[in-house]
């Protein structure tokens, strides 16, 4: 017994959540290629009954991300140079480690979190989610959707180390005293932090759902 | 579930709530009409779960806050009186707020008598001419542009309801809106400020600017709309404002 409303008939509007009657609304549909559009009969937004194309969207967004995952982490993300000293260049790895042996271990900790846990955390549970739509899994559905919502809230938060970069090369230009560029790895890891950002909002959760619904029968 | 037809039918013809008029002289009891919506909010009574598609009653009489889907637990809509209204006092506070926070520096370092400032554009700038455009155009971006237009759209759309009419280019800018929610990082880029903090404080002197704690404060504006903001309360609204204005 399902009371989902595709199920029934009844698409929600992502917009303005109105429920619409797909069949009914049909007059006001417009045709796009082969299949027809349903808009939204209280704002007109286009309807469907589950993101368009979500898996593929969200398998080509994680998979760029995997690709861009490893030049993030090992190639530098800052080079400072110091009058005096040779110049040095941190990865992110080596940015937290050198916080933590410098007695900054909360701040450590933060760029820990932000810019190595969350984004391997992000990677690791869409594609997880992928592969148990997949595969039609009916266990922990709750859990599943819950996990989703979190990954898809604290994504942004691996930004930090991209604007702590950002401050640091803005601030600290006193040639030939000290000075701060961004290395390579920057680009690599706002990629990753932006793809892993649309692979969880291409990613449609009630698609789990759906997936336990047809074992179900 | 027990759902029998009509979901879209029955809560397009609410009738508007009786006014309250309490027995006082007409002239000392202070008006409601300038409120967006009546001052219960209204939500829509059937929704589908955005995160599993449940179909399921809205109660139209439980509290105020969240209403969240009975079986997944994600957030359907939200129930706070005069949200609307809230929201858009809080919006005008957040674009003076961005406004100065774009204009005074977030930081500034001395070091052995050179001083320097960062402004947000001048950080984007910075990484502009470090050779990194596309990193500076992400910073830009998540942290000028989107709370930017994040404000923009809120004043489009609250400003022309709290004066009682329906906004022009409503779909188009509630869409941008929606759009545009996800990659504003004000409150990102303040963890990242005061993350800076550490980072610099043993390397030269460091002031903390003016747009540092109007970055800070921004982060708090957001953080309320976003507990109180519910796109389907102000369509509900523009629906009841149209259907009251056209038979």
């Amino acid at each position: 017994m399902t009371a989902m409303a595709a199920a029934r008939g009844l698409l929600s509007c992502r917009v303005c959540g109105e429920v619409n009657r797909a069949a009914v609304r049909g007059a006001s549909a417009g045709v796009h290629g082969a299949s027809a559009v349903v808009h939204c009969a209280r704002c007109g937004s286009p309807l469907h009954a589950r993101k368009p194309d979500s898996m593929r969207r969200t398998v080509a967004f994680l998979a760029a991300a995997y690709v861009l995952y490893l030049p993030a982490n090992l190639l530098p993300i800052l080079e400072t140079g110091e009058l005096g000293g040779p110049p040095r260049s941190d990865t992110i790895m080596s940015g937290v480690v050198t916080l933590w042996t410098g007695g900054w271990w909360p701040l450590a900790v933060v760029i820990l979190i932000a810019s190595i846990f969350i984004p391997f955390a992000k990677l690791g549970v869409l594609t997880w989610l992928v592969i148990s739509v997949r595969r039609g899994s009916a266990a922990r559905l709750r859990g599943r959707t819950r996990l989703y919502r979190l990954v898809d809230v604290i994504g942004k938060w691996s930004m930090v180390d991209i604007y702590v970069g950002a401050l640091l090369v803005g601030l600290v230009r006193f040639e030939p005293l000290a000075s701060v560029s961004p290395g390579p790895a920057a680009i690599a890891f706002g990629a990753v932090v932006v793809l892993t950002m649309l692979a969880s909002q291409s990613f449609d959760p009630r698609l789990l759902w759906d997936a336990a619904e047809a074992r179900r029968g | 579930m027990n759902f029998t037809g009509g979901p879209a039918s029955n809560q397009r013809h609410i009738p508007p709530s009786p006014r309250i008029r309490p027995a006082l002289p007409r002239r000392t009891v202070a008006t409601l009409a300038s409120d967006i919506g009546s001052s219960e909010p209204r939500i829509p009574a059937l929704l589908a779960c955005p995160e599993c598609d449940l179909l399921q009653r809205v109660p139209a009489d439980r509290g105020w806050g969240a209403i969240a889907c009975c079986r997944c637990g994600a957030t359907l809509c939200r129930r706070i009186p005069r949200a609307l209204d809230t929201t858009l006092a809080l919006m005008i506070a957040a674009a003076v707020v961005f406004a100065v926070a774009n204009v005074f520096p977030v930081m500034s370092l001395d070091m052995q008598g050179r001083h320097n400032e960062a402004t947000l554009l001048g950080m984007a700038r910075a990484l502009h001419q470090a050779g990194m455009t596309i990193v500076a155009m992400l910073v830009a971006l998540t942290v000028i542009v989107m709370p930017g237009l994040e404000i923009l759209a809120m004043l489009w759309l609250l400003v022309p309801l709290k004066l009682g009419v329906a906004p022009e280019g409503l779909q188009i800018v509630s869409r941008t809106l929606a759009a545009v929610r996800p990659w504003a990082m004000v409150e990102v880029f303040t963890l990242a400020a005061l993350v800076s903090i550490g980072r610099l404080g043993n390397l030269a002197e460091l002031h903390l600017g003016v747009a540092f704690w109007a970055m800070g404060a921004l982060m708090f504006l957001f953080a309320l709309v976003d507990t109180m903001f519910d796109e389907h309360v102000l369509w509900q609204h523009v629906a009841e404002l149209r259907e009251g204005r056209e038979p």
